[in-house]
């Protein structure tokens, strides 16, 4: 095993840990009343915004959270639906959608934008590599089907990365469908259709059970939750499916992830090559989580920051040619292959 | 003082030169004992110049058998002897040598500074170099330079394909027995020698002065010849044969 | 691609009608030279091994050995099956004179030996052949000494992009694993591979210790003793190999000294005992041959087998990867990436020059060399291109231009 790779894991365990039980590590929980209204407990609509969401308890989008330890929304999928509260608020596609819904002033919105965007800004689709729980989730999936010796199935690059439009397809519809039952005419359709990505998310019915806590796993009431149940089931088994049987091919679709990735290129962390010392061997392009080839197939120095890219410098580590990729911090090396004898796995 | 001598395959020569001026120069052919010639011929410059062994203060061997005089003080290749003299005698300018000898040909690139920057040489066979057009010159009944005069003459060069001296051979043979005239295939022959080191011409600098040395060069007609194929002015620097030994004498 | 059997109907003709039976080339002489030049006590492991060899002729092992040519050839697979892997390549006078009447004509020297050392009968031991199809000669050759061995033919292509053709290779890596599995009553997994994989792993991480002490002292170990290494790797055992080459690492380190003669980058066909013309003439010419760039010793070495899906096919596909993307054979599509590692060998151990060495009739390397020629010029890389066979009559021309080189080396040094 190789250390990047070896401190990858454990950065995505602490993460986890972090991000899923941040709520019960900094802050002491008490099954406050809150959570027993019916409205989103912690979530409270900010001032110059209309809500008018109610939402029984049971149904689908109930959450089983409580306020979390920092107000903010990470690059990240950090779901809301965390076991009693988790570190951060929720997502960032959660973040858009119920502010669309509610209509909130920019004003408002602008210092968790900025954050969010800083953010990014600093260390790109790390995050995804790095951090998020449900990328965690995945990796631990791909680890046993490698366990079990199940051969990888491979797609091709165009079409791992055409699958983003799939995921653009969701967010658009996702978002429109929020803004809609924003507006006062539809108000009463907020109570199906509010957050309709978070609604069939994967995450969601994941999250809870980090908790032990059963996910709200369906609601039959009408037909609108019976349709939004079954997607969501279906969206599980995706996601299950890409990442078992591939890698990471769930991650090409993620809502979250592409907003992500729009800030991949011209991030601080840049991923760099030195063409004149490839030799082609496909070592990078093959280890590649994201099924991207684009390191094997550059034939110029420069830097190769790409959307798909979450950053995890697998390739930069299986790389056995000396200095021939690298990673660099707002221009400063951060990590290289220094020692060609050390380099054996 | 200084003598250079330069043991080749065919020829042996030796030049003795004060400051860089050459005082005597002689030459044989080497022979089976080529220690043994090297020394005689080096006493005969000597005597030529009219000075004793000890005046000299170096003595420098270059060619083939440059190991195996033992009387020298040092010796260098060929390729830097040849380059070394090249760019004294040119001027001191960056030029490309040729160089036909008996075993090998020579193309080398010396630069401005009167370094080697580059320099290639014909493999293991005898393909392209002296040593062939001697051996074609036998079966034309004359000898190497007899055979530059005749293609001098030639009206309609034949084209022979082959360097390979044996394929050559057989290909002379059959011109001649179909009443071929001996000038052709001689200004022929010369082209495909030619041909051969314009090629080697070609993977050097296009646009530096050429000079032509060694034994080759006293070829008649084979100057022109490569002059024709190349499309390059070539300069035959004076006694060519003694080039090589000249420049090992300086170095 | 199966085992295949070729002409199988004239397998009498063919043996009756070659009379170069039992041939028995002698190079102890030539290695004790080379023993007496060596300054490293504990290479004395590997002069044995290779005189043990050399004597008996063949070799005697409690597992069934497997001959292969070429690094196309995945050695992981045939340790991970149990079997012994022995690299057949060689350049052998005696046996090129042999195998002439097998081979004759324009054929490269190394078909030639090969041929020879069959026909002689000095490879009855071998249980099966696995011949790839990198070169034409190779591919015939599969065809030429079926009627005395058992032949696998392994043909990867010629392309050596990973993008189109890691599948492929992938499913040809697997049909020879499951022909070897059966073959040999043998069942190995993921397990088995994981662990050869180790092995070669573990000799990629010695040898590239001694690269790194050689490109910076190459008087450490001296050039005879580093191909005498990379031969004895060819039929030794492959945890002893990596066991002595670590003693003879530990030992080598303490000869660090530095000299001063030009460095030289050696690229080109591979210089396989007792073929040491070249590195003899080198040697004389006052040059250090500080690195290689040749298919047998940094080829085959230099880089590991990077598993990263560690199922079955992963590895397998890895081993691909390592042994056919990742080539310098120039059989394969890959001059580019030739002309860049010899940029970048140059550049990052500051060498003096290269020497491009090209085994006469070999087309693969010759093809190349006027395009590297210009390439390498264009960057005031200095570059002589030397042809030659097994003969050694031409020493003296050979001497006469390493000189030169090397007087031209030393005049771009001032
Ligand atoms: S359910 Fe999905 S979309 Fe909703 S907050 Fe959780 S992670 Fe974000
Ligand atoms: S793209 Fe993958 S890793 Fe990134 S946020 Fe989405 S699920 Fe997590
Ligand atoms: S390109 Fe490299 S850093 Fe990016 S996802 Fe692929 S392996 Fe990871
Ligand atoms: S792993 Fe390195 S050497 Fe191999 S193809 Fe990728 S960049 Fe090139
Ligand atoms: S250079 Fe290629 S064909 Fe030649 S021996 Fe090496 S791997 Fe085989």
């Amino acid at each position: 095993m190789n250390k990047i790779n070896i401190a990858r894991r454990i950065f995505q365990i602490l993460s986890l840990v972090l991000l899923v039980y941040g709520g019960y590590i900094f802050k002491e929980w008490k099954e406050s009343a809150e959570t027993e209204q019916s409205i989103f407990p912690s979530l409270k609509a900010p001032p110059g915004s209309i809500s008018t969401t109610k939402f029984e308890k049971g149904s689908i989008l109930w959450p089983s959270g409580a306020t979390p330890v920092i107000e903010n929304y990470p690059p990240s999928l950090v779901c809301r639906f965390n076991p009693k509260g988790g570190m951060f608020k929720a997502c960032i596609l959660h973040f858009f959608s119920e502010n669309l819904t509610w209509q909130t002033q920019i004003k408002y919105l602008l210092p968790y934008i900025t954050l969010f965007i800083l953010l990014c800004f600093l260390f790109g689709r790390m995050w995804c590599g790095w951090v998020c729980p449900i990328g965690t989730v995945g990796d631990f999936l791909t680890f046993l089907r490698r366990k079990m010796n199940i051969k990888v199935r491979r797609f091709p690059q165009n079409f791992r990365i055409n699958l983003s439009f799939t995921g653009y397809g969701i967010m658009a519809i996702a978002l429109t469908i929020s803004t809609i039952i924003g507006m006062p005419n539809f108000a009463r359709y907020q109570c199906y259709w509010f957050l309709p990505y978070c609604q069939i998310c994967p995450a969601r019915l994941i999250c809870p059970m980090f908790g032990l806590i059963k996910p709200n796993w369906k609601d039959f009431s009408t037909g609108i939750t019976t349709t939004f149940t079954i997607l969501a089931w279906l969206v599980l088994g995706l996601f299950v499916a890409a990442f078992y049987f591939g890698r990471r091919v769930w991650c090409h679709m993620c809502p979250v992830g592409l907003i992500n990735s729009w800030f991949n290129k011209g991030a601080g962390v840049e991923l760099h090559k030195k063409a004149i010392k490839c030799i082609k061997c496909g070592y990078c392009a093959d280890a590649c989580p994201m099924g991207l080839t684009k390191m094997y197939q550059m034939n110029n120095d420069g830097i190769y920051n790409q959307n798909a890219c979450i950053m995890c410098f697998r390739c930069v580590e299986v790389c056995p040619r000396e200095n021939c990729l690298g990673v660099k911090f707002f221009g400063k090396e951060l990590f290289r292959r220094k020692n060609d004898t050390k380099k054996v796995s | 003082m200084k003598a250079g001598i330069d043991i080749g395959s065919v020829m042996t020569k030796c030049v003795i030169v004060e400051g860089n001026r050459v005082i005597a120069k002689t030459i044989s052919r080497s022979g089976p004992m080529p220690e043994k010639i090297a020394e005689n011929i080096l006493q005969q410059a000597l005597k030529n110049a009219g000075i004793e062994f000890s005046q000299l203060e170096k003595i420098v061997s270059t060619g083939y058998g440059r190991h195996i005089f033992s009387l020298n003080h040092k010796t260098v290749t060929e390729v830097s002897a040849a380059a070394k003299a090249s760019f004294y005698l040119s001027g001191e300018k960056p030029c490309l040598v040729i160089d036909v000898g008996g075993q090998d040909t020579k193309t080398i690139e010396v630069d401005r500074r009167g370094e080697v920057v580059d320099f290639l040489m014909n493999d293991k066979c005898a393909a392209g170099t002296g040593r062939f057009l001697e051996m074609m010159a036998t079966v034309l009944e004359t000898d190497i330079y007899g055979l530059g005069k005749l293609a001098l003459s030639a009206t309609k060069p034949v084209v022979i394909n082959s360097t390979c001296s044996v394929f050559a051979e057989s290909e002379v043979v059959s011109l001649l027995a179909h009443n071929e005239r001996k000038e052709n295939i001689a200004a022929g022959l010369l082209n495909a020698i030619a041909a051969r080191i314009a090629t080697m011409m070609s993977h050097f600098h296009k646009d530096v002065p050429v000079v032509f040395c060694g034994g080759g060069a006293n070829i008649p007609g084979l100057k022109e010849s490569i002059e024709k194929i190349s499309g390059r002015q070539i300069h035959i620097l004076e006694n060519p044969q003694f080039v090589v030994a000249f420049g090992a004498a300086i170095s | 691609m199966t085992q295949k059997k070729f002409l199988d109907n004239f397998r009498d003709e063919i043996q009756k009608g070659f009379v170069s039976d039992r041939i028995s080339p002698n190079n102890i002489a030539e290695l004790q030279k080379y023993k007496r030049k060596s300054e490293i006590p504990s290479m004395e492991n590997f002069y044995e091994a290779i005189e043990n060899f050399e004597n008996k002729k063949t070799f005697e092992l409690e597992k069934p050995s497997v001959g292969y040519f070429c690094n196309i050839v995945p050695e992981e697979i045939i340790l991970a099956c149990d079997l012994h892997p022995v690299r057949l390549c060689c350049e052998d006078q005696v046996c090129a004179q042999a195998g002439e009447e097998i081979a004759p004509g324009d054929i490269c020297c190394v078909i030639k030996s090969i041929c020879g050392k069959f026909y002689g009968r000095l490879y009855e031991n071998l249980n099966l052949v696995i011949i790839p199809g990198t070169c034409d000669p190779k591919t015939k050759l599969a065809e030429l000494i079926s009627p005395l061995k058992e032949i696998y033919f392994l043909d990867p292509g010629r392309d050596s992009d990973y993008l189109e053709n890691a599948a492929i290779w992938e499913s040809r890596y697997t049909e020879l694993f499951d022909f070897l599995k059966k073959r040999f009553h043998k069942n190995p997994g993921r397990t088995q591979l994981i662990s050869a994989c180790h092995k070669t792993n573990k000799r990629t991480e010695i040898f590239r210790k001694i690269y790194q002490l050689r490109t910076d002292y190459p008087d450490s170990i001296n050039v005879f003793d580093y191909y005498i290494m990379i031969y004895a790797s060819f039929f030794m055992e492959i945890e002893l190999w990596n066991d002595f080459a670590e003693k003879v690492y530990s030992q080598a380190l303490e000869k660090k000294k530095t000299q001063n003669k030009p460095r030289i980058l050696l690229v080109g066909t591979p210089v396989i005992f007792p073929n040491f013309k070249i590195i003899d003439v080198l040697e004389q010419s006052g040059l250090a041959m500080a690195t290689d760039i040749q298919c047998t010793s940094f080829g085959r070495f230099f880089n590991p087998v990077e598993i990263d899906e560690d199922t079955e096919s992963g590895i397998i596909r890895a081993l691909a990867l390592k042994n056919i993307a990742g080539s310098i054979c120039p059989c394969l599509l890959n001059l580019e990436k030739m002309a860049n590692l010899i940029i970048d060998t140059v550049n990052q151990y500051n060498l003096d020059g290269v020497i491009y060495y090209n085994l006469r009739l070999c087309q693969v390397f010759e093809i190349q060399t006027a395009i590297l020629r210009q390439i390498l010029k264009q960057r005031n890389i200095p570059f002589i291109s030397i042809k030659t066979d097994l003969g050694k009559e031409d020493t003296g021309q050979l001497k006469t231009r390493l000189e030169a080189f090397r007087e031209m080396l030393e005049s771009h040094r001032k």
